[in-house]
């Protein structure tokens, strides 16, 4: 497998989606909604001044089968809206629809389908494992609780599971401290899979490996998406990875999504100010004009 | 891919090792030497209507204050009683004694620890606030003060300890809990659509729990010397019972020259004592060297 | 500097208040009438009418309870019927007797505790920390009521030491006060040494020491100066932390050698149903506590400005 080192340099292949998000070809309605989100932090009566809020206003779509890229700085709100978007966290006002259908919202509990749902991989992959059980434990108790597989086929169904992100099925026996980050984090993608969800939220998952694990655990993901017809949030800080994966970019600045398109346009003829300067920020190997950007605030 | 089994090929042991780690090394032996101890002391106060000779409450003045012999190994008290009757049959009082202090101070502390640093509301501040004014006291004053308070006897020993202990825990559980929840997995399993039940249970406790079992096995200790020290004053265990620290207090008058009447009693709580402080380091070690790996 | 001591005292505020709340409610655990319990033997019915109106036991809970946070604003401790003495008498006789025991056992397990701890650490796993380790098991054991009377017989048997009292002047209280002491501190001592061992094995293991091995400093010196400058603040802490244990325990040692301190009061208090007195001591136990623990804490912030940096 050739490896994928030069990300920047490296344009994809694959097609690229419409500009508007794929719709449901019998209601029309995207996949995923995020309307007027706002997060905001502190005690639940007082009145939020939107300058402390996490995340504020927040619309995004994501269609069937396409990847969005939701790409900013740390403390710009991103892992804020992915755990709203998953179901995590409940918005202080906007709200969240899943096939048409609220599920999250200010004033009730979330009800964010998990099978067949929204499933979500998170950052670090040592501390998403519970340290005391193998990794065949925890993909057959949900298995097991939701009733997914009959109980003969949970032993088959962990190790198609396991091959699925690439782990030979011996590895249900092991303990996620045995296991290097790579493979922890290919544990948690499998054990999103293993609710067969229509989205998975992809928290900065490879924001914690090196940089050649990266490149296969993103591979993966793409692979993945594509046989599987999945739709994917790829939550990152990295532009190159946004780039190679991502169909459609959002950019998120200080709690506002300040520009969203293809990827191709946003990365290619940006709109906003701040787009632009976080493209000028990314080192190139090529001195271009040697002078300095700075990111405004 | 190739890495991993390259691996599990390598090192066969990385599938079969065994819960615990047992390995060799000090702290097994500590362990193993505790447990041991503490067994046959158990099994002291089983067997002890079958070991002692005579009777630990009937009196015999004719024999009183007699120093140890063959027919008295501990000799005899003020009253004539045989000194090692009686220490065998505290037995039966002491260590059962001591575990059941543990275990109420163990399970109220987790079920409030739990909750506290789960809840993280006013539930947690309150608990809180509890433990730091609990801690503001002396425990054995405030112990002494209840049982003072309530009168002499196991009862009030038992409400004292009730009413007390779990602080200790629950401070632990609390932290624990809180560390816990600041890993993935936790929202990991809310994001598997589980039961809050259901991870409490599963998830939480068992990695929760470990600190306090930890602490737990040392908490022995200091439940044994509470109920030695508070029957010492009079205020726990009463007579007719018989219980160690009881025995000592009984002999203190004569301590100057009837020595074993205090003696004895007291080296079974000190060695009971070591059977627990054994058993306490060793799981210490065991679970430290269980987290460096 | 003055912002954090006042930060401090605000948050010990509520534990007094909290404080004072357990030491009223004492009273009012007991399974009968509070007034019949406080009377010598023989009550009628008058006499404990009498005493519940004198005491104001008529009124309800919360009233009660800010008249009890009055008096002892007030100084008023209470009264022990048992005794024939104000409370704060009683404690102002055995607090300082309490505390130079307590200081007492506190230097013995320092003096001792310390080089057995930084030996214990030098020597780590070789044989002089393996015994060391072993006797800190045994002495975890230990009982601390039958080493005192251990001791007493043997002060006994010997002669060598007195065996009870508080004898007169400073030395007399030294000789008095030596059995009771070490003691005391044998229980302070276990816990002593296992931690500032560990702290001891953490700063030699950080690189500044390696460094200063590096630059050729010798072994002794290395200790002394760099080691152990480090290891007292965790010391103080440790002292701070355990403070409440070693407390609680001079209420046995006190009873076995017959010194007359608070510890010794509160066991007569306790034995003789003097609910006051107990009321009064408890509320001194949980007070001499918390300034022990403000007074270290504020200690620790003079000597270690990373304390200081992480209370602002």
């Amino acid at each position: 497998m050739k490896q994928r080192r030069h990300l920047w340099y490296g344009r994809s292949l694959r097609p690229r989606r419409p500009a508007e998000a794929e719709r449901a070809p019998d209601t029309g309605a995207p996949l995923l909604q995020a309307q007027n989100l706002t997060v905001c932090y502190g005690r639940a009566g007082r009145r939020h001044r939107l300058a402390e809020a996490a995340v504020n206003s927040a619309s995004i779509n994501v269609g069937y089968g396409e990847c969005l890229g939701i790409v900013g700085e740390s403390g710009s709100g991103k892992t804020t809206l992915a755990n709203c978007l998953a179901g995590l966290l409940r918005p202080t006002s906007g709200q969240v629809l899943f096939r048409g259908k609220v599920v999250n919202e200010a004033a009730r509990a979330p009800t964010v389908p998990r099978v067949q749902g929204v499933q979500i991989v998170f950052q670090d992959p040592g501390s998403s494992l519970n340290p005391r059980r193998t990794v065949g434990s925890v993909l057959r108790e949900i298995l097991a609780v939701h009733r997914l597989v009959p109980g003969n086929d949970l032993t088959e169904r962990v190790g198609e599971l396991l091959r699925q992100v690439g782990l030979p099925a011996e590895v249900a026996g092991v303990r996620p401290a045995q296991l290097s980050g790579g493979q922890q984090q290919r544990v948690a993608i499998a054990r999103a899979l293993a609710f067969s969800p229509r989205l998975v939220v992809a928290d900065e998952i490879v924001s914690a490996l090196d940089a050649s694990v990266q490149a296969q655990i993103l591979n993966l993901l793409d692979t993945l998406r594509r046989r599987l017809g999945l739709s994917v949030v790829l939550i990152t800080h990295d532009m190159a990875v946004a780039r190679q994966l991502c169909d459609r970019l959002a950019v998120m600045r200080q709690s506002e999504i300040v520009e969203v398109g293809t990827t191709d346009s946003v990365l290619g003829s940006p709109a906003h100010d701040y787009t632009k300067a976080l493209l000028a920020a990314v080192p190139r190997l090529s001195a271009a004009n040697g002078q300095e950007t700075r990111i405004p605030r | 891919m190739t890495e991993i089994i390259d691996r599990i090929a390598a090192d066969r042991s990385l599938l079969g090792r065994p819960r615990l780690m047992l390995r060799v090394g000090s702290h097994r032996t500590s362990l193993w030497l505790g447990v041991t101890i503490i067994v046959v002391i158990a099994l002291a106060g089983l067997l002890a209507p079958v070991i002692a000779r005579h009777s630990p409450t009937s009196l015999n003045i004719a024999a009183a204050l007699e120093p140890p012999s063959l027919g008295h190994p501990f000799g005899t008290d003020q009253f004539g009683r045989d000194v090692f009757a009686r220490t065998l049959y505290a037995a039966r009082l002491d260590l059962p004694l001591a575990l059941a202090l543990v275990g109420t101070g163990f399970t109220i502390g987790t079920i409030v620890g739990v909750l506290a640093g789960w809840s993280r509301g006013w539930f947690d501040t309150a608990v809180t606030r509890v433990i730091d004014i609990a801690l503001a006291f002396p425990f054995l004053v405030l112990v002494i003060s209840i049982i003072g308070v309530r009168g002499p006897g196991l009862g009030s020993l038992y409400i004292a300890v009730s009413l007390i202990s779990w602080v200790f825990y629950a401070r632990l559980v609390r932290a624990e809990v809180r560390v816990t929840m600041d890993a993935d997995y936790i929202r990991a399993a809310l994001a598997s659509g589980f039961s809050k039940p259901r991870i409490i249970v599963r998830h939480l406790a068992p990695n929760v729990i470990i600190q306090p079992l930890v602490y737990a096995s040392s908490d022995c200790v200091y439940a044994l010397l509470l109920g030695a020290t508070v029957s010492f004053l009079s205020l726990g265990v009463q007579p007719p019972r018989v219980e160690w620290g009881q025995m000592v207090a009984l002999g203190v008058p004569y301590v100057g020259s009837q020595w074993w009447m205090s003696t004895f009693p007291g080296a079974m709580i000190a060695l009971t004592g070591i059977g627990f402080s054994l058993i306490a380091d060793g799981l210490a070690n065991l679970v430290r060297t269980g987290r460096d790996s | 500097m003055k912002g954090i001591i006042l930060r401090r005292l605000g948050q010990t505020v509520p534990v007094l208040l909290g404080l004072t709340i357990i030491a009223f409610m004492l009273i009012h655990l007991t399974p009968g009438d509070p007034a019949e319990g406080l009377l010598a033997q023989r009550v009628t019915p008058q006499l404990i009418q009498q005493v519940r109106r004198q005491l104001g036991l008529n009124a309800p809970l919360w009233q009660q309870y800010l008249q009890f946070v009055w008096h002892v604003l007030h100084g008023n401790l209470g009264y022990s019927y048992r005794l024939h003495e104000n409370v704060n008498v009683l404690v102002a006789d055995g607090l300082p007797v309490t505390l130079f025991l307590v200081v007492y056992a506190s230097v013995i397990a320092a003096a001792v505790g310390v080089p057995l701890s930084i030996a214990a650490a030098s020597f780590r796993d070789r044989w002089p920390d393996r015994i060391i380790r072993g006797g800190l098991i045994t002495s975890f054991g230990l009982p601390a009521f039958w080493v005192a009377v251990m001791l007493d017989l043997i002060a006994l048997r010997t002669g060598v030491l007195p065996a009870s009292g508080y004898g007169a002047g400073f030395f007399g209280h030294v000789g008095h006060l030596f059995l009771p002491a070490l003691t005391l501190s044998l229980t302070f001592l276990v816990v002593l040494v296992r931690s500032l061992r560990a702290s001891l094995i953490e700063v030699l293991e950080i690189d500044y020491v390696a460094l200063a091995r590096l630059k050729g400093v010798s072994q002794t010196r290395l200790l002394t100066h760099h080691v152990l400058r480090n290891a007292i603040s965790p010391a103080i802490t440790i002292l701070g932390l355990n403070m409440s244990y070693l407390l609680g325990a001079t209420v046995v040692v006190e009873s076995v050698f017959g010194v007359d301190g608070l510890g010794n009061i509160l066991v007569t208090g306790v034995l003789s149903d003097d609910y006051q007195l107990v009321q009064g001591l408890v509320l001194v136990f949980g007070l001499l506590v918390i300034l022990i623990n403000l007074g270290v804490d504020l200690a620790q912030g003079a000597i270690d400005p990373r304390c200081r940096l992480a209370a602002s």
